[in-house]
């Protein structure tokens, strides 16, 4: 498959060798490449049939295509292109997804395009008042505690495994906000009391 | 699971922009690019779907390394001349260094944006920022893709 001119954006350019060098006409610089062989494979184009009737349920989603099948979760109609079967059963995608993610083992469910890393949140909800805004520590040391404990079991959020290090680190970093809270409103509250 | 997974992932790159700073990791079959501190995205680029690798010159670190020469020449010359090196010393040598630096980046192939392309995306690899980190990079997963592919082509015959 040619690959888009990385100057104007617009151009589609062949890689004729393995490797080497080519220029777009819209610029004189050269684009060095390195071609693998995926490149000239053929891409299968998949297709569904067409309505050619006015009469006859259409795709959800392909207003033009015929619906081969209904969705046995949600009841969408369904062409050949937008169906999917999960335990024999016919499935739009939307609900393949779903019912994929609940079967998923815990230890995958943050392996998707994207994952909440609660170790940082949690220490950045420790540390950036601190410096920023100090007073709010008093709110934000008891949430990044209860952050790293409600999330404990899902470590380590993330596709790359990593220790516990920087959530442990959150937690004795909220802890001596909360102890330091405590202690100035003991000071306080035994001023007052003397005084 | 946890130790297999950490020998599987191979950190090849990394970049940054304002906000965000992102890494990108070898895997066994992929190259994943992971973006973000707190939310982490990910972006895969399988070795069975890579068609083609490219990168244009950035002429970026050229401008740099003029810069920091005549910073070198504005900060340096006039303390030579009055016999006053040791205050100069300390900036001089800052842009003496990147220069140096920017020197080597530029014999070795300068700056560049790099590009890998699948029949589904196109996408700039920020992490790839130079030519020699470039070429390393292809050298290193050349064998990856000739296996992946070949072992998606048998599969598919």
């Amino acid at each position: 498959m040619p690959v888009t001119c990385p100057f104007c954006r617009k151009r589609a350019l062949e890689l004729p060798e393995e490797e080497g060098t080519l220029s777009c006409i819209c610029s004189n610089r050269s684009i060095h490449y390195r071609r693998f062989p995926a490149y000239s494979r053929e891409s299968k184009v998949m297709d569904a049939p067409r309505i050619e009737v006015e009469a006859g349920a259409t795709c959800l989603h392909h207003s033009d295509r015929k619906a081969e099948s209904i969705c046995d979760e949600c009841g969408m109609f369904m062409c050949s292109l937008c169906q999917t079967e999960h335990g024999g059963r016919p499935l739009c995608l939307n609900c393949f997804s779903t019912i994929h993610l609940k079967e998923l083992p815990a230890e995958k469910l943050g392996t998707g395009a994207q994952s909440y890393r609660y170790d940082n949140i949690a220490l950045g909800l420790a540390l950036i008042p601190l410096v920023i805004m100090w007073p709010i520590t008093c709110i934000t040391a008891p949430v990044a505690i209860f952050m790293v404990i409600r999330h404990w079991k899902g470590h380590p959020y993330s596709v790359i495994p990593h220790s516990r290090a920087r959530a442990i680190f959150a937690v004795l970093v909220a802890l001596c906000e909360i102890i330091g809270w405590i202690t100035l409103g003991l000071l306080l509250f035994t001023e007052s009391t003397n005084g | 699971m946890k130790k297999s997974a950490r020998k599987r992932s191979k950190v090849i790159g990394r970049g940054s922009s304002s906000f965000s700073r992102s890494t990108l990791y070898l895997m066994g079959d992929h190259i994943l690019k992971l973006e973000g501190q707190f939310t982490e995205t990910y972006r895969r680029f399988y070795f069975k779907d890579l068609q083609s690798a490219y990168w244009i010159k950035n002429r970026g670190s050229l401008w740099a390394m003029i810069i920091f020469i005549l910073l070198f020449i504005a900060i340096a010359i006039p303390f030579f001349i009055n016999d006053l090196p040791g205050v100069a010393a300390f900036p001089a040598g800052i842009a003496l260094l990147a220069t140096i630096y920017l020197l080597f980046i530029q014999a070795t192939g300068g700056y560049v944006h790099f590009y890998l392309s699948t029949p589904a995306q196109e996408e700039r690899i920020r992490e790839i920022k130079t030519q020699r980190k470039a070429r390393k990079i292809l050298r290193l997963i050349e064998s990856h893709i000739e296996r992946s592919q070949s072992d998606h082509d048998h599969s598919i015959s």
